[in-house]
Parts: structure tokens; sequence; C-alpha cells
């Protein structure tokens, strides 16, 4: 009977068995862990506490690693994506060029590479050939972006004499190879040591010399005409972290680059904003508010003022237009109010002292044109607001930071 | 009519006209985990708006003989083929819910402390790690940039990144993306804290200075003109989102940016979800794939999670005046949520830090590093 090996050389078959076994050790492990209540356990469990590690989420990260390197796994996978970007090339044939127009690997986009006999004979057709005939354990599919080449070539006079040709592409970069497959000798993949240059329009020239029923004729007899098989050939992995590098910093690149936009345009726009606050005549400086002395008359006065509307309020009336504030809302009114009433300093620059009462408004929202100073907020000078806070001014802040979440809330989407 | 003749009518009917005969263990299997996706959405509102039409499309495609992924004899496509094929293999859909985002987003806290916008491109390490960890596993190299993207925790860059490469993917990618996204909460605190000390988590930040209309009018203009200079291929993406974002801040188009806010944002939104979900038939899907996918978008979410509180350790080398590390971890997108993550972890090391609003600001900088991200994959194949 016939078994399936993969190419470590055990059974497919094996290895799931042996997968099996390792989940029923881990599970009962598991399981172990989560029952039995051993001292080592508790460590554990007291270790995971301080890291506040959810341990449904450490098993599927645990299950997942064991699974991940399991070999078959790895087989697997590789198939469809590879199937779908495996390149089709359409041929055109122009005088003596003939031009393949295909989509490579990791391409969204079609290239054209032209194949043409530049001595020693005459082209006469090129085909596609899939990878599949010519796979070998030693060669990475990856590496042929483009499709494989059969290239035939005539009239090669004499017989056994060497012809010339040229691909070229502005898709080869100067690393590109061009790689011979002869299934005829030992090792079939081999390079063909082509001349590599470049052109004008960034396009690039692979010149290989061939030798009618030389190592690089499929047919391998020396009868004036030449099968050539290969393809162009790239390093995968270079050009992956190569690019993998640029990219990531080129990330970076783009967001510093709209960092310093962004730092201009701010101190360009505080610059005007100090220039119109400025020129404003009825702008009330703070330091201003804060020279004006306030007296004990005017304190009284004031009280005088508030004290009538508490006692011309009735209080049925009262109950029944607040009745249904909650608590908590009353909570977060009264202390946006106080902060926003006991703003130090008008809106462009807060300091950070004074940042944690500051209010969220001031940040992005529109700040008041006006600012009042409370002779109780200036009684605290420069000391932090925060340390004054209690749960209520929490509370109103919470609040307010809900209020304003709306518009980050993007409902998940 | 003979009795036998009615029996066979009978048979016929049930056996060609009826799913019962062609329903396959995949497919049960399949609604299985539609339903699954549908009692995240429901019981645990687990990103609803999204997990809810995505599961009962799965829910629905999953069923035999339905005329809804396919094609008539004529060529046609059916019903929900029709959503997918004009709205997501079109590319149309992703930008029309960036539109819709850019009306919703306030720029404000990203503006005032532009240096955040760092924090967004350190915050894509693990894109770039994920897709070189896929590669070792054989994917592609379109498949391991779409599978990438997910650690960008932005669901329509995701999704218009996969149909654009690796449309095979599709699901796997938008279900792991969506998922993590609602379990940023569970997957991000043991790492911010394991990234932190509890006197770094303490720091705290400078109030952000106020930012004036005309200055938030600027930015998508200024945005556009940076960004889309240096990746055109992020354009569809980016210039929906700046064009939302300047209907937005313009104040002129109250109606429009209401429109792209609210009712178009949701018309699109149901498309979006059972187009996603209907790509998740049982042949297509039932298979190691997508569980590797879900595997390394969790360890995406993780490296884009430590490469934000990392790249905010490095600008604080540099810094006179310190930022909080835990706001880092914000930086990879996935709005709002991640920025509350880093306030209430702020909040738990020191009550009075507030830190949600200079978390927005790494949080909306991730939405561009994200796209940008996308951008540059997107290049990378032309």
């Amino acid at each position: 009977m016939k078994k399936v090996f993969n190419y470590s050389g055990v059974s497919i078959k094996q290895q799931l068995q042996q997968r099996c076994l390792c989940s029923n050790i881990f599970f009962s492990a598991f399981k172990k862990n989560l029952l039995v209540k051993s001292d080592i356990l508790e460590i554990k469990s007291d270790s995971l506490k301080i890291w506040n590690i959810n341990r449904g989420l450490l098993s599927i990260l645990l299950i997942f690693l064991l699974f991940l390197f399991s070999s078959p796994v790895q087989d697997a996978w590789a198939i469809s994506g590879q199937e779908l970007e495996k390149p089709k090339p359409v041929f055109t044939r122009i005088g003596d060029e003939i031009s393949a127009k295909y989509i490579p690997r990791a391409k969204s986009t079609s290239v054209t590479t032209t194949f043409k006999v530049t001595k020693g004979g005459k082209l006469v057709e090129v085909k596609g050939m899939d990878f599949e005939k010519a796979e070998r354990p030693e060669v990475d599919i990856k590496n042929y972006k483009s499709a494989l080449f059969i290239i035939e070539i005539g009239d090669v006079i004499p017989a056994g004499s060497e012809a010339t040709v040229t691909v070229s592409s502005d898709f080869f970069a100067s690393g590109t190879e061009y790689r011979v497959f002869n299934e005829k000798l030992p090792q079939p993949w081999f390079n063909s040591e082509c001349q590599n240059i470049s052109t004008k329009d960034r396009v690039r020239d692979l010149i290989i010399t061939i030798k009618d029923g030389g190592p690089f004729d499929s047919d391998g007899e020396a009868n004036g005409s030449i099968t050539f098989v290969g393809g162009p050939r790239d390093s995968f992995w270079g050009y992956a972290l190569g690019t993998l590098f640029i990219r990531f910093f080129g990330i970076f690149l783009v967001l510093s680059l709209l960092m310093v936009g962004m730092i201009f345009s701010g101190m360009l726009f505080s610059r005007l904003e100090s220039k119109k606050t400025s020129l404003e005549p009825d702008g009330i400086e703070p330091d201003d508010i804060e020279s004006e002395p306030v007296s004990n008359t005017q304190i009284q006065e004031n009280q005088d003022d508030t004290q009538p509307v508490e006692e011309n309020l009735d209080s049925d009336e009262y109950t029944e237009e607040w009745a249904d504030v909650d608590y908590e809302t009353a909570a977060a009114i009264a202390v946006a109010l106080h902060l926003h009433f006991s703003q130090p300093e008008s809106g462009n620059n807060i300091s950070p002292e004074t940042d944690d009462s500051a209010g969220f408004t001031s940040s992005t929202g529109s700040a008041p044109s006006t600012v009042y100073a409370s002779s109780s907020t200036r009684s605290t000078g420069s000391r932090p607001l925060s340390q004054n806070q209690n749960s209520w001014s929490n509370q109103g802040r919470d609040q307010m930071m809900r209020d304003r979440m709306q518009t980050y809330n993007r409902g998940s989407r | 009519m003979s009795w036998s003749q009615v029996l066979e009518l009978i048979q016929n009917i049930l056996v060609s006209q009826t799913g019962f005969p062609h329903i396959t263990v995949g497919q049960l299997i399949m609604m299985l985990i539609g339903l699954l996706f549908l009692y995240m959405a429901i019981a645990k509102e687990y990103e609803p708006l999204l997990l809810l039409p995505i599961g009962f499309g799965i829910f629905l495609v999953n069923f035999p003989i339905t005329p809804l992924m396919g094609f008539t004899e004529h060529g046609t496509p059916e019903l929900l083929r029709v959503f997918y094929k004009y709205g997501v293999e079109w590319e149309v859909i992703p930008c029309v819910i960036f539109l819709g985002l850019g009306a919703m987003t306030d720029f404000g806290p990203l503006i005032a402390n532009p240096k955040t916008l760092i924090i967004g491109a350190g915050a894509q390490l693990g894109v770039f790690i994920t897709y070189l960890g896929v590669l070792f596993f054989g994917f592609t190299l379109k498949e391991a940039a779409s599978v990438a993207i997910i650690g960008g925790a932005d669901g329509p860059t995701t999704i218009y990144l996969t149909a654009k490469l690796a449309p095979h993917l599709l699901g796997a990618n938008a279900l792991a993306a969506y998922s993590y996204m609602a379990m940023v909460p569970l997957i991000q605190p043991p790492i911010m804290r394991m990234m932190t000390t509890v006197e770094q988590r303490k720091i705290k930040m400078r109030q952000l200075r106020f930012v004036s209309q005309r200055e938030k009018l600027i930015f998508p203009l200024i945005a556009s003109f940076l960004i889309l200079l240096l990746i055109p291929s992020v354009a569809p993406l980016l210039g929906m989102f700046l064009f939302g974002n300047l209907m937005r801040e313009s104040g002129v188009v109250k109606r429009l940016s209401d429109t792209a806010q609210n009712s178009l944002m949701n018309i699109v939104t149901i498309f979006l979800g059972l187009s996603v979900g209907a790509t998740m038939k049982a042949e297509v899907f039932l298979n190691w794939k997508p569980l590797l996918i879900f595997g390394f978008g969790l360890l995406d979410f993780i490296v884009c999670t430590f490469g934000g509180i990392l790249t905010v350790h490095i600008m604080n080398m540099f810094l006179k005046e310190k930022m909080n590390p835990l706001i880092g971890s914000a930086g990879v997108s996935a709005v709002p949520m991640a920025a509350r993550v880093s306030h209430s972890e702020g909040l738990k090391a020191d009550p009075d830090n507030w830190l949600l609003m200079h978390a927005m600001g790494p949080n909306l900088a991730g939405v561009i590093g994200s796209a940008a991200a996308a951008g540059m994959f997107i290049a990378m194949f032309q």
C-alpha cells in the first residue's frame, strides 16, 4: 500500500497521530492546571494574576503555537495562493521578437517580457511552462515570479554552433538571474550565467549564449535547433526582507513629514491666533482680571443678588422641574460649570500645573471667548487643582469625557 | 396520474428543489460558526454593527442550493454576489466607510500634539513582523500582506487591502480584524503593564493646546498633499477619509457630513457585513488557513501594541517633556477603544491621570499609519 510521506520522511498519518497525542497531553495538563490545587499550580496561578493574563487567551495562544509548529500544516497551506497567482503569459509576435504579457507572482499589474535571438539563429516560438513540471525539492517556486518559458530557436547554422538570446523587461532587477532547466542532466536546475545589462527606460536585458546540443539545449542534440527551458529568478527572501525594512521606515518617513507639516502649521496658526487676540480691543486679559481687586462689599452684593432668586423659587415647582435629573448628571453639570468658570487661563496656552482643571473642551473644542476667574480659584495659586479633586469632580469629568467621546465613537466600524 | 408518479414527483421536488439532501457537514459547521459570531454580536456586544451582518451572512450563504452568492445560468450575479461584486470587489464600500469615518473624526488631539504621529508609525511594527512570519508559513507575498494588515486594527483598511490582494482570504481576515478589535481591552492591558513601570504609568502629560477651527480645516489639505504625494496608492482610502473630514470641519455642508456619518455609513455597513459573511462558504473557508490567520492576527495585535509602547519609550529618551508610555498602545488604531484602554490603565495607576485625549492622538495617527501601511503594500505589488 502506498504511504504518503512529507519531506521529513515521516508519514502524515503518523504526524497527525503525534499531534493528537500532543494535544491530548496539553489538554489534560491544562485541565489539571485549572482543577488541581497543588502549591506549584497556586504559584503559577498567582503569577498569572500578577500579569493579569486572561487564561483563556493564554490557552488559545499555546494551542496555536503547538499547532503552528507541526510540519504538515506548513505544507498544506501554500497551495491556493500560489495557484491563484500563477502567471499566465499571452504571447504576441512582432517581426523577429516575441513578447509575453503576464501578471507575475506578487504583482497586481502586468509586465511585458520580450524575447529575441540576436545572433546565430532564428526565434521560432516561445511558450509558457507550468512550474509543476520542473518542480524539484531544492527549487522554491517563490523565487520565480515570472513564468517559465520554453524558447525554441531554429536555423542554427552550422549545427552545434552558438546562438544568443536576449530577454528584456523593465520588471528585471540588477540581481535577476536566468535559470535553466534541463531534466536530462543529473542536476536539472542551474544558472545560465547571463549578462544583466541596463538599457534605457529602466529596461534590463538578460543576454544568454546557448550552444546547440550543449547543457542549455533540452533536446541534447547538435541538430540546428535549440530548445531552451528556463525563467528569470529573483531572490524572494531578499526582496521580501528588503522591501519590508524600506516600507516600514517609509511609514515613519511619511508620518514624520506630516508631523513636521503639522508642527509648522500649528506654529503659524498659534501666531495668527495670538496676533488676532492682541488686536481685539475688548479682549479681557487674564492678568487684568487677576489684578482686579474684589472688595468685601462686592462679594456681599453678589450674595445679595443671588438671594432673591433662591427665595423666589417655589419648592414644588423646583422639585417637579428637576425631578428627572439624577444625582450623577447634577454632579456632572455642577462640576462642569465649576471647571468652566474657574478656568484660570484663556484659550490657547494652558499651563501644565492647571491642566487637570482646564476641562476637556479646551483641548480641541471651543474655548470660552471670555474667561472669568473666581476668587476661590485664585486662592489656590499655582497649586494643581487635581489635589482638590474629590469623587464628584472625577464623576463630572467622567461624564464630560463620555460626552466628548461621542465625537470619536466610530460605532465599531 | 398514478401514485408512483406522484411519489416520483415528490421525490424529485425533495431532491432537486429543497436543501435537505444537499446539506453537508461543512455547511453545518459554517452555520455554527455563523451562529457563534451572532452570539458574540448580540449577547456579548462585540462589534455588533459588523459581526451581526457578517455572522448572518455566513449563516445564510451556507444553506445549500440558495441563489445568493453564485451566478445565474445567464451569468447574472445573485443577490449577495451583487453586493460583493460592486461593493467589495470594486473596492467601493471600504472607501465609502472611510468617508464616513473621516466625517466622524475630530483630529484635534492629533493636531494639538503632532509628535504622536510617530507612535502611529511605530505601532505598525506588528504588521511587518507578521508579514514576515506569515511568509515563513508558506503564504504568498500578497496573502502575507493582507494578513499582516489585521494588526493595523482597522476593519475597512483590512477589507480594502484583502479585496485587492487576496480576495480568497477576505472572510477570515475581516473576521479576525473585527474580532480582535473587539478584544482590544483583553489583549492590550497585560502587554501595557509588562512594558511599563508604575512610575511611567503615572506620568502626567501637559494639557493639549487649543486647536482652532481653521487649523482643523487645513489639516485634511496638508495631510492629503503630503501623504498622497508620497504614497499615491493609498489615495482611494485616505482621499475619502480626508474628504469626509473636510466636510465636517468646513461646517458649510452639515447635511452632507451628517449623511456621511450616519445614513450612508449605516447603509454601506449592512452591505459590507453581508458581503464579507457571504464569502465564507464551507468549501472555501474550512481549511487550516483561517486558523492560522486568526493566530497570526492575535500575534499581530500583540506586536503592534508592543511597537507603539516601545516607540514612546524611545521618544521619551529624546523628549524633555516625557509622554506616558500607556498612550503608545493606542497607536494600533481601533478608534476609540484603544484610547479608552490607555486611559483606563492610566487611571488604575493614578486616579487623577486623564489620558484619554492624549491617547486619541496616537489612536488617530494609527488610522493614518495603518492606511499608509496598506498603501505601502499596494505599491509593493504594482
